[in-house]
């Protein structure tokens, strides 16, 4: 397995981290029919992903033969901005185009699956739509809309809480200590970023969206956490698009117990499991490892340093103009919108 | 004056990385040449931290120093970071020639204290009903996990054992600090540390929120803070 710095993108203004499989043929032949695999940014979390999700995930993958891409989109991270104009949401979804430009070009695949947590998965789902080359996609707390069962399993364990009880009254006073503010007060730049906290697409438009990617038969991992507040059951996802025709295309877990950024390492492990059991079945024919992990040796020797620099040197174009803004120091690193 | 900058630990990582690269940036466009990297099995870097040594994320610091020295023509060095990147700066500059300057901002400088915080603030965040649908478990963690790293017992020793009264600035000419209200108590402490530097030191208004489990996931945004980091160094070098 190979790691290395991916820069792209239309003024290589994107980064990335490449991890290929060490299957010794030619990088064109590496993917074979296989999918490459890209993880999306999340919120304003960079590339390694909450806790290094995406770096345990990707290694994992070039472990089994999948090549993995972990990126940060324009202005997250290592990445630049580079156009102007677009929609924030519109210009995630050009990067991870241009993610896919460029490793067809460099691995010679032409099929993609899309990868991402919240905001990250909403950006997988978006791109889906537009283009043709996305063959699947992992959503972790991506799109959801509260049905009224959703209601009934939230609420039903809190009445029964006395922890829950307490919670609510100090958070209640708190507000009144408070004088009702809200301790959270974006930057204009954040707010830009945070495009996922505006309105999304509604219950019939998202409909819509998943039928056509059915037709063109994406497969789709749905995945939700008790923590993301916005799915209480398993069959909710079900429930909530039941006029959907998934057939066989789609796989939903629920982690009622992970928080939505799987803090727990043991929450994490599970996850891995299930993401990278999921693609071994449906873009693999050999079967995926009960516990898939990398032995990584400790191999950092003064000869060769093995830290991955991030240099903003004297001829950097992307100094930001930020000073000029003192307002924000609260901003959440993934946050969530809701879909009632 | 080339600029490196350390990056803090665990979860404090990905709070402080935006606050990082902008800091660089404007660093940058100042004109001093900037290194942030990842210590082995830290963010994209190799490894995991399982196999981590304090004593070669230090070497790690040296080894940046050289590879900017040989990349871009600079004599002197300037050490930063945040938190557990301020200590490693530290530490880092009391073996490391060319380093002048450093930039201290809410710096661990009590090691064995702030392993112990983070062990409380870890065990509180398990108990947060907004982060978790219930409360999670001591033994649902394996041994050494706080809040989203699981360090080897080895490790936490190395850091507990991280001493205020071994830490020296000699050979320092200038220090920049950033305190916030919550670390107050350090700029005290720091400034027994002088020995002849000249200090600027900024009291940044802003909590935080090191210690509260809540906030553990929130980007650290001081636009104030890095405005006095770059105006210091622009000072400094002038």
């Amino acid at each position: 397995m190979s790691e290395q710095l991916h820069r792209f993108g239309s003024d290589a203004h994107l980064c990335g981290v490449l991890n290929m499989p060490s299957s010794g043929a030619p990088i064109d032949e590496q993917s074979g029919g296989r999918p490459a695999v890209i993880f999306i940014s999340a919120g304003l979390l960079h590339k390694p992903g909450p806790f290094r999700l995406y770096v345990e995930l990707s290694r994992t993958l070039a472990a089994m033969g999948i090549p993995a891409l972990r990126f940060d989109l324009s202005g997250i991270g290592e990445s630049g901005r580079s156009r102007t104009g677009e929609s924030a949401e519109q210009s995630s979804v050009t990067d991870v185009r241009e993610a896919m430009d460029s490793l067809a070009e460099e691995l010679g695949t032409q099929r993609f699956v899309l990868t991402g947590l919240c905001s990250g998965a909403e950006v997988a789902h978006r791109t889906a739509i537009q283009d043709s080359r996305v063959c699947g996609v992992v959503a972790m707390d991506g799109y959801m809309i509260r049905t009224p069962a959703y209601y009934w399993w939230h609420y039903l364990p809190r009445v029964f809480s006395a922890r829950k009880w307490l919670d609510f009254t100090a958070s209640r006073l708190q507000r009144l200590r408070d004088g009702g503010r809200r301790n959270i007060e974006n930057t204009p730049e954040e707010d830009a970023l945070a495009f996922w906290e505006g309105p999304g697409p509604d219950r019939d438009q998202l409909v819509s969206e998943f039928q056509s990617l059915c037709q063109r038969h994406v497969r789709q991992l749905q995945i939700f956490s008790g923590g993301s507040g916005d799915c209480s059951y398993e069959n909710q996802f079900k429930d909530a698009f039941k006029d959907v025709d998934f057939g066989e295309l789609l796989d939903v877990r629920f982690f009622p117990e992970a928080d939505h950024l799987y803090v727990l390492q043991s929450d994490r492990r599970r996850l891995l499991r299930t993401i990278t059991r999921w693609l071994g079945q449906h873009f693999l024919s050999e079967t995926v490892p009960e516990s898939p992990r990398i032995p990584v040796p400790r191999s950092r020797q003064a000869e060769h340093p093995v830290f991955m620099p991030n240099v903003s040197s004297s001829i950097s174009n992307s100094a930001s103009n930020t000073t000029s803004s003192n307002l924000s120091h609260s901003v959440k690193l993934a946050g969530r919108r809701h879909f009632e | 004056m080339g600029v490196v900058l350390c990056y803090p630990l665990g979860h404090e990582y990905f709070r402080a990385h935006r606050s990082y690269v902008k800091c660089a940036e404007q660093l940058a466009a100042l004109g001093f040449p900037v290194i942030r990297f990842d210590y082995f099995g830290s963010g994209d870097s190799e490894g995991d931290i399982g196999h981590a040594r304090l004593d070669d994320w230090l070497s790690e610091v040296t080894d940046v120093v050289e590879e900017l020295k040989h990349s871009e023509p600079v004599s002197s060095i300037a050490l930063g970071g945040m938190r557990f990147g301020g200590a490693l700066a530290l530490l880092a500059a009391q073996r490391i020639d060319a380093a002048r300057a450093l930039i201290l901002w809410d710096p661990v400088i009590d090691g064995g204290r702030y392993v112990n915080d983070l062990r409380r603030l870890h065990a509180r965040m398990l108990r947060d009903l907004e982060r978790f649908a219930r409360a999670r478990h001591a033994d649902e963690c394996g041994e050494g996990e706080l809040i989203g790293t699981r360090y080897r017992s080895r490790f936490l020793h190395e850091l507990s054992g991280l001493d205020p009264h071994a830490l020296s600035v000699a050979g320092i000419d200038d220090a920049i600090l950033v305190n916030t209200t919550a670390n107050a108590a350090s700029e005290s402490l720091l400034r027994r540390l002088n020995n002849g530097a000249r200090w600027n030191g900024f009291e940044s208004q802003r909590d935080y929120g090191w210690s509260d489990a809540r906030r553990t996931t929130e980007a650290i945004m001081d636009p104030e803070a890095i405005r006095h980091i770059t105006t210091s160094m622009n000072a400094i070098a002038a």
